[in-house]
């Protein structure tokens, strides 16, 4: 009983505790933020506070739109990516990302190495000890701004739940860069790809492959990530086009090349007629191929996939795939970096929050006719 | 002589995960129609032995009331290993060895930790489990390999016949683990640790010696199987293992071996692993959400358990006298 | 026995609690403070303050659990599915302190069912947990479609921003359940139960002592602590995060052993799990701070943490 009393008493002290929170703390909206009075800036000149774009109007909305190559202030892309801008002091931005074990998450810190060495600042590369751990990321963000550091570029594992943190670096007009998955509401800048466009974009030319009709299976990624959902929700609205195109399954492979090998295993049992396989990333599409291999479908089923990373290519090149999207993390990254030191050495801001990269007017599909090209030329794993 | 050996098998602990396989198979076949296809049968199987040879070694480590929490991560190290070995064009037998040593030093390290400094064994091969893990990114540098030399990934993807090796491989490794558990004095020596390490301690176990082996057991079979996962994808990356730890955990114990150590055996733990790599083939094929799927796997976890637990105490209060259950 | 000491002498029950995994994280502060011009501010020692209390939580309610010899794995599903359970409600209409209490109720049910089917079905706690856990998972997905779901309301900030003489406001009501949690434990028969159910349960089933109805509370008790973890790590993250607790119930026994509770003798207690989880905020922290490669680090943390409970063992048995 005794307990019993306690434990009731321990909630309602609890709920006590933040109901008293909600009315006496002070009311801070995001949306008053965006005109942040306290935000000085350091050096006294007319910058502009990094929370420029900053706004109450959901990331996911922003224009998509690509910004002309030639207004890029880089040139390239891949590992080619160059720029003649340089830091006007050794600034320190760090580079944040989701885990270690991902070489596209590896190459996104190479490419702000490269940026700091072609530039001249300090980047510090951090990553959340348990993978993909939302609540460590947020605590290496806190970490971060109690460095001092001067910019982040983050790969965001949740949007909604890394907003607290990135509230706390807007708050220290440090700007963020967002790549891929976006924070919930507009930051400094949000490069990478659109993942929604690219589902479109990678579903259309499946679609036309196999023509426009005909059974498909789609390989989801991890249930609870992001870039995943895009990426499916993409697929699914480019569907709506194709009547005549039915999806037999659309199971979950988590991004991994073993649960894409077992899942497609299973389905193939049930569906051996299939024209098409979608799979959310390269590894699962890699998966999917070697499943089909050991039933003697390779080749006969059109592959379309995401990341255009080495082993992908590889895929594309021995026409085992069919189709993949550059997801350039080097690139991406390298472009934020630019941005970012451009606006720490005067102020001069991005010229729209969402610039797309690679974007559309950069050939970002890669197919079995620019195949070689991309392996010579562009491709972000070299 | 049959009769006696029906009525073992009735009162052992196999026989409750045996009748829970049984419905899951029948019910699965009324339901898929695809389910029952000699195609299907092959593919669980074959997805199955990855797992099944990871259960066989800790089958080993559970059976003395110890916990092996470092299998996935291990059968993932032996994988990046070898897969960087191979890469960099050290033969393919020198391969296995180094694989299945590193497999065993992992074994050493945690009897070592278990065994010498004594601490509880979920929580040093825990500890383990998060190194060697470590390792794996260090050893990957965060690539992933692929385009393994032929006669290495026919060790995963060749067939015998009709029948894929890797389940042959897998067939191999419960003959000898059952032999090895049921008809050796090392095999006895694991019982009798388990089922009460201080008599263990009277009737001369060597208790050490038996603890290590058990942990070596579980590492070499960890490296079998990172080394056939690694075959099997012709590719390797750090983290492929990580769904295997617990995984294997649930599969020895939903096959009847007790937690508390001394009970079960190889039987059940056969059973418990095709039982959840079905579940997840059948949830395939009818297309399950992937969102509900692991509620499935967790409720047959705890009803096979429980039903485990349930006919244990039976056993307990009706046939006393005959309280060896170790087959 | 333990149970007596533990009740008649809380005071030198709890300084013997204190295991060298204080002197260990003090030699990792040094170590650190060498590293970095800012690590010695009193602001990021706030900062990891803060940042530890999520699972501090956890980890005082895996610490009963662990005192009764067993060990939970669905308490990280069970933060999860609370942060979920919060918005989602309060998402469909229900008064945002409302649901809170319902959240923080739900997750007590789990705790409950979970004592239930380990001490009434008699199966590990390992594996039953483990059952557990799958299904909270499934369930915290369903419930959100795999994406982390979202409201705004300006408690969540208030919470997390607000101050109580100096210190933020989550880090008192981790120093709040710290004080219940060690009242259950050390005041009452349930906290004398915890130890006895570590210590010897066969006598206390001859005892003619139902263990039933001890096992469901304590259960309970830690689904209490984890809903309020799982409260504050809403608060934290401002929205409903289906998987955001996975793997903290493996880092909550690290950080129990790290603070000296035996998993095999139903001794320890909770002032050491402070350290512990502690050690393992500093760790984390540290390395990122002081610029290790993250490749690097997973390695270095699994490294110094199993070396630390192997130093804990050992300084332990030296003194027995």
């Amino acid at each position: 009983m005794k307990r019993t009393l306690t434990m009731a008493i321990t909630v309602l002290l609890v709920v006590a505790m933040l109901v008293g929170c909600g009315q006496t703390g002070p009311n801070v909206n995001p949306s008053n933020s965006a005109t942040p009075s306290t935000s000085t800036n350091p050096s006294g000149s007319e910058k502009p506070s990094a929370n420029d774009y900053w706004g109450p109007e959901p990331a996911l909305e922003a224009d998509p739109t690509p910004v002309a190559v030639d207004e890029l202030p880089t040139t390239g892309i891949g590992t080619q990516i160059s720029t003649d801008i340089k830091a006007n002091s050794k600034y320190k931005i760090a580079i944040i990302v989701k885990n270690t074990t991902n070489p596209f998450l590896l190459k996104s810190i190479a490419g702000t190495q490269k940026a700091a060495e072609d530039m001249g600042f300090e980047c510090i590369s951090l990553s959340p000890a348990r993978q993909d751990s939302l609540e460590d990321q947020v605590k290496i963000i806190e970490d971060a701004i109690q460095q001092g550091v001067d910019g982040i570029i983050l790969h965001p594992i949740d949007s909604n739940g890394i907003m607290p943190a990135i509230r706390k670096a807007q708050e220290a007009n440090i700007p963020v860069a967002c790549i891929g998955t976006p924070a919930a509401q507009q930051t400094f800048l949000r490069s990478g790809v659109d993942y929604t466009a690219t589902g479109v974009l990678i579903t259309h030319a499946v679609a036309e492959q196999i023509g426009k009709k005909g059974k498909i299976i789609i390989l989801e990624g991890p249930p609870a990530a992001q870039n995943a959902q895009e990426r499916l929700q993409g697929i699914q609205t480019a569907l709506k086009d194709y009547p005549e195109i039915e999806v037999v399954a659309s199971q979950t492979t988590n991004f991994k090349r073993t649960e894409g090998m077992s899942v497609t295993e299973n389905l193939l049992q049930k569906h051996r007629d299939i024209d098409a396989i979608i799979a959310c990333n390269d590894e699962s599409a890699l998966g999917a191929i070697q499943a089909l291999k050991a039933e003697g479908l390779d080749g006969k089923v059109v592959i379309g996939s995401f990341d255009g990373n080495e082993d992908g290519s590889a895929a594309i090149k021995n026409g085992q795939m069919h189709v993949s999207y550059n997801t350039d993390p080097f690139g991406s990254t390298y472009l934020s970096a630019v941005y970012i030191v451009q606006y720490l050495n005067d102020g001069t801001m991005p010229p729209k929050y969402f610039v797309p990269f690679p974007s559309e007017l950069q050939n970002p599909l890669i197919t079995s006719d620019n195949i070689d090209d991309y392996i010579n030329n562009i491709a972000w794993w070299h | 002589m049959m009769k006696n050996s029906i009525k073992n098998f009735k009162r052992s602990q196999s026989f409750y995960s045996f009748i829970g396989l049984a419905l899951v198979f029948v019910i699965a076949s009324l339901i898929v129609k695809e389910f029952l296809t000699f195609n299907n049968i092959i593919t669980v199987l074959r997805q199955g032995s990855v797992l099944l040879i990871l259960s066989t070694g800790l089958t080993a480590v559970i059976l003395t009331g110890n916990m092996d929490l470092s299998v996935g991560a291990a059968s993932g190290l032996v994988g990046c290993l070898c897969a960087q070995l191979l890469k960099s064009g050290v033969p393919i037998p020198v391969v296995f060895v180094i694989g299945l040593i590193t497999g065993a030093i992992i074994g050493i390290f945690n009897g070592f930790l278990v065994g010498i400094v004594k601490l509880p064994s979920f929580i040093a091969t825990y500890g383990t489990n998060w190194v060697v893990a470590g390792l794996s990114i260090i050893i990957m540098n965060g690539d992933i390999i692929y385009g393994l030399p032929e006669g290495f990934t026919w060790l995963g993807t060749g067939y015998v016949g009709p029948i894929p090796f890797i389940i042959i491989v897998a067939l191999i490794m419960v003959i000898v683990a059952y032999v090895m558990l049921q008809k050796t004095t090392f095999g006895r020596d694991i019982y009798a640790y388990g089922s009460n390490k201080d008599a263990a301690l009277y009737s001369a176990v060597p208790i050490k010696k038996t603890l290590f082996s058990a942990f070596i057991m579980s590492g070499v079979t960890a490296a079998i199987a990172g080394i056939l996962m690694t075959a099997r994808l012709d590719a390797a990356d750090s983290t492929m293992g990580d769904a295997y730890g617990l995984q294997t955990v649930a599969a020895v114990v939903v096959g009847g071996t007790s937690m508390l150590g001394g009970e079960g055996g190889i039987t059940g733990t056969v059973i418990g692993a095709i039982l959840l790599t079905i579940i997840v083939n059948v949830m395939n094929l009818l297309g399950i959400t992937s969102f509900a799927q692991p509620m499935v796997v967790g409720i047959v976890i705890l009803v096979m358990v429980l039903f485990d637990s349930y006919s244990r105490r039976r056993q307990n209060t009706t046939v006393k006298k005959d309280s060896k259950k170790s087959n | 026995m333990n149970a007596k000491v533990a009740t008649n002498n809380p005071i030198i029950k709890f300084i013997k609690s204190i295991p060298p995994v204080v002197w260990i994280t003090l030699v990792l502060i040094s170590v650190f403070s060498m590293s970095s011009d800012r690590y010695l501010q009193f602001s990021n020692f706030s900062n990891m303050l803060v940042q530890s209390v999520p699972l501090m939580l956890v980890a005082f309610a895996q610490t009963l659990i662990v005192l009764t010899q067993g060990t939970d794995l669905s308490l990280g599903a069970q933060v999860s599915f609370v942060t979920v359970i919060w918005i989602y409600l309060t998402k469909a209409g229900v008064p945002i302190y409302i649901s809170a209490i319902v959240a923080v109720l739900m997750s007590m049910c789990v705790g409950a069912v979970n004592g239930l089917i380990v001490s009434k079905g008699k199966i590990p706690p390992f594996i039953a947990t483990l059952g557990m856990q799958n299904i909270l998972n499934s369930i915290s997905l369903l419930l959100t479609a795999g994406a982390s779901i979202y409201i705004f309301n300006p408690l969540f900030h208030n919470v997390t921003q607000a101050k109580i003489v100096g210190l933020p406001l989550t880090v008192w009501i981790a120093a709040l359940m710290f004080l219940i949690t060690w009242v259950v434990l050390y005041k009452t028969k349930l906290g004398a139960q915890v130890f006895g159910l570590g210590g010897n349960q066969e006598a206390l089933t001859l005892a003619g002592i139902n263990l039933i109805k001890p096992s469901i509370k304590i259960y309970a008790f830690a689904g209490l602590l984890t809903g309020v973890s799982g409260l504050i790590t809403t608060c934290r993250l401002e929205s409903g995060q289906p998987v955001v607790g996975a793997g903290w119930e493996f880092e909550a026994v690290a950080a129990t052993l790290l603070g000296g509770t035996s998993l095999r003798e139903g001794k320890g207690g909770i002032g050491g799990t402070v350290f512990g989880v502690l050690l393992i905020t500093i760790l984390k922290n540290g390395l990122n701070v002081s610029g290790v490669p993250s490749l690097y680090q997973n390695a270095i943390i699994g490294m110094i943490i199993l070396m630390s409970i192997v130093i804990d063992a050992l300084a332990r048995r030296a003194k027995s």
